[in-house]
């Protein structure tokens, strides 16, 4: 009896019963639900994606470090004891697990302090180990819309965009050259000096030029000389390479003043253009000091598929000195900020032009 | 005997060996069968099924594992979790359901042992979905609509390492497809509240876009992919609970997969959980 009334006082009819038996019956279903999520959710993304491939990083550092002290040219001149990192880095790959090889072999290479060195994930992204401090001071420096305000129109384009020229209203000619990199675009130089022939002097800016091949900065050194141009010493293995001297090229040789402006980005091939540049009577080398590498880096596989790029020879300037970290200092020397070029002023370019006026 | 093994095929001209697929096969083929689920479709009539058929504004929410191979920058798996956003807009009309859907995807917790990578992921959909009939499940009714669907998907990764001076490791890798497939959906009442639904969806041929290294001869960041070769496949399974008469609380389990081997290998999936509103319209 006492149940009955319990149950009674509870549900008062039979729909409440029902109603009940429904909210079991969802609470049911929710809870199966839940449990299902629970059990499936941390699953399948796992299990599709798999493991990786195994990759011995041991391998991976003694190889990278084998090459290294093969073809890299500047241990001593850097004052690098390479052999002494060997151990370091063994311990430091052996404790490393998967990509943690990444860090492992970016801090091998950026010991060299290099700007010519880096590593291509397997893939191909290539990732620079060191930046020269040049380089980094001077890469804001300068504004190629902030040179544009010195002409009274737009500027021409050419070499697949890679040339920028005009005439300056002072009779001034201006050629830009943004890159040396390998290609035909660069015999479009030869119609732009040709445009440029009238001028009274020239202005050849190089800032913020990376480099790309010799073969390129050859075509435009070419047509300032008169005269074969040896080239200065480099060193492979520690043996001096010999290398045939530059022969005039082009149809006329631009014989007015010409002046080459730098700045600190400008690295590698550029900085040989600029010393061969420098050996030129007509020529005077304007700007800040050139970033400091000249390695003719080569790209070497690792076991994993990755690969480092490594310098392989030792380009000297004309006095002998090494291209590398010591860059290839101007004639002039002008300073150029990044609140320069934020405060739309070009002081290198304004100097440049009162040289050559 | 060669190392060939593949089946050999007599023709009237020669005898040609067909190891794999052949490009006209992998074209030939997908479009094939999206014009088998889809063209059946086009006749029927979604009245009679259109209380079933998600109407309206839907915002979800939720977080999901996600693991990602990349070839690209490393054959190590990255795993970890994260957060994901979707929003839906859906409408009928008489013939047909009509969905387009936005979702979005970021975890900066990507791992693989000490090392990170961020990764985003978005996607932006469309989908046409035709009552496909229906069926008796342990005195359940199981109600299918199916039809064809386009999809861009959008993948971008960037690896977290931090090195010397003022270097950056910071390499970074991308794939996107523009897919055309089929999409099927299910639901399922099982109370005058509750509805449980599934879906899938499988992209057929897509036009892809990859992370490529430019020194590889030939290596176009572009191509048309198959779904051997380019696949983007999800699946979701949820229930349905209608609180008011205009507003729906959904829980789903979603499971999406992106697999790309033209290229660099690429393989990504997650698993979410998620929680989310519609607003009947």
């Amino acid at each position: 009896m006492g149940l009955f009334h319990l149950r009674k006082r509870l549900f008062h009819t039979g729909s409440h019963i029902r109603s009940v038996k429904t909210t079991s019956h969802r609470l049911r279903y929710g809870l199966a639900i839940l449990v299902f999520f629970a059990i499936i959710v941390p699953a399948c993304s796992d299990l599709i994606v798999g493991g990786p491939d195994p990759v011995d990083n041991v391998a991976e550092i003694e190889a990278a470090w084998r090459i290294t002290k093969s073809v890299y040219p500047y241990f001593q001149f850097k004052g690098i004891n390479w052999e002494s990192l060997h151990p370091l880095y063994r311990v430091r790959a052996e404790q490393s697990s998967g990509d943690e090889i990444f860090v492992v072999l970016f801090d091998l290479l950026a010991e060299l302090k290099d700007g010519h060195v880096g590593l291509r994930t397997k893939g191909g992204y290539y990732v620079q180990a060191y930046q020269p401090p040049r380089s980094v001071r001077d890469r804001f420096a300068f504004d190629p819309l902030v040179v544009r305000k010195y002409f009274d129109r737009e500027l021409k384009l050419a070499g697949e965009k890679r040339i920028e020229y005009e005439r300056m209203s002072s009779n001034l000619g201006y050629i830009r050259l943004s890159t040396f990199t390998s290609g035909s675009w660069i015999l479009e130089f030869d119609a732009v000096l040709s445009y440029l022939r009238g001028t009274d002097g020239l202005i050849l800016d190089v800032r913020n030029n990376g480099g790309g091949s010799d073969h390129t900065t050859d075509v435009v050194v070419s047509r300032f000389i008169d005269a074969p141009l040896p080239r200065a010493p480099g060193f492979v293995n520690g043996q001096l390479q010999s290398r045939q001297p530059l022969q005039p090229g082009g149809g006329f040789r631009y014989a007015h003043r010409v002046v080459v402006l730098i700045n600190g980005v400008c690295f590698s091939a550029t900085e040989g253009f600029v010393e061969m540049m420098k050996q030129i009577a007509t020529v005077t080398v304007l700007g800040d000091t050139t970033g400091g590498g000249s390695g003719a880096p080569e790209y070497f596989s690792l076991p994993s598929g990755r690969e480092i790029r490594i310098s392989t020879k030792d380009f000297r300037r004309y006095d002998g000195e090494p291209i590398e970290w010591n860059g290839v200092p101007p004639h002039i020397r002008v300073v150029q900020t990044e609140t320069d070029a934020r405060s739309g002023r070009d002081r290198q370019l304004e100097q440049a032009i009162a040289v050559l006026k | 005997m060669n190392g060939n093994q593949g089946i050999h095929f007599d023709t009237p001209f020669r005898t040609r060996t067909c190891t794999t697929m052949t490009p006209p096969c992998r074209y030939v083929l997908p479009v094939f069968v999206l014009w088998l689920v889809s063209v059946p479709l086009l006749a029927q009539d979604l009245t009679n099924q259109s209380s079933l058929f998600e109407k309206g504004i839907a915002l979800h929410g939720g977080a999901g594992l996600l693991a990602v191979r990349d070839e690209f920058i490393s054959s190590e798996k990255y795993s970890g979790t994260g957060p994901f956003l979707a929003a839906r807009w859906s409408r009928d009309h008489e013939t047909y359901g009509y969905r387009l859907s936005l979702q979005y995807l970021f975890t900066s917790g990507l791992k693989n042992h000490n090392v990170s990578a961020e990764l985003r992921q978005f996607s932006l959909g469309v989908d046409f979905l035709y009552p496909a009939g229906k069926m008796v499940l342990r005195g359940k009714e199981l109600y299918f609509f199916a039809g064809p669907s386009a999809e861009l998907f959008l993948h971008f990764r960037r690896q977290n390492i931090a090195g010397s001076g003022e270097s950056i490791f910071n390499a970074y890798s991308a794939a996107s497809l523009i897919s055309a497939g089929v999409r099927s959906e299910a639901y399922c009442p099982i109370g005058a509240e509750i509805t449980l639904d599934g879906s899938s969806q499988l992209s057929i041929l897509s036009f892809g876009g990859r992370s490529v290294d430019p020194r590889k001869t030939g290596a176009s960041p572009f191509r048309l992919l198959t779904l051997f070769t380019g696949l983007n496949a999800h699946g979701e399974l949820g229930a349905n609970y209608r609180a008011t008469a205009s507003l729906r609380i959904r829980i789903a389990y979603r499971l999406e997969v992106t697999r790309i081997t033209s290229w660099d290998y690429f393989i990504s999936g997650s698993d979410s959980f998620i929680l989310g509103v519609t607003y009947a319209l």
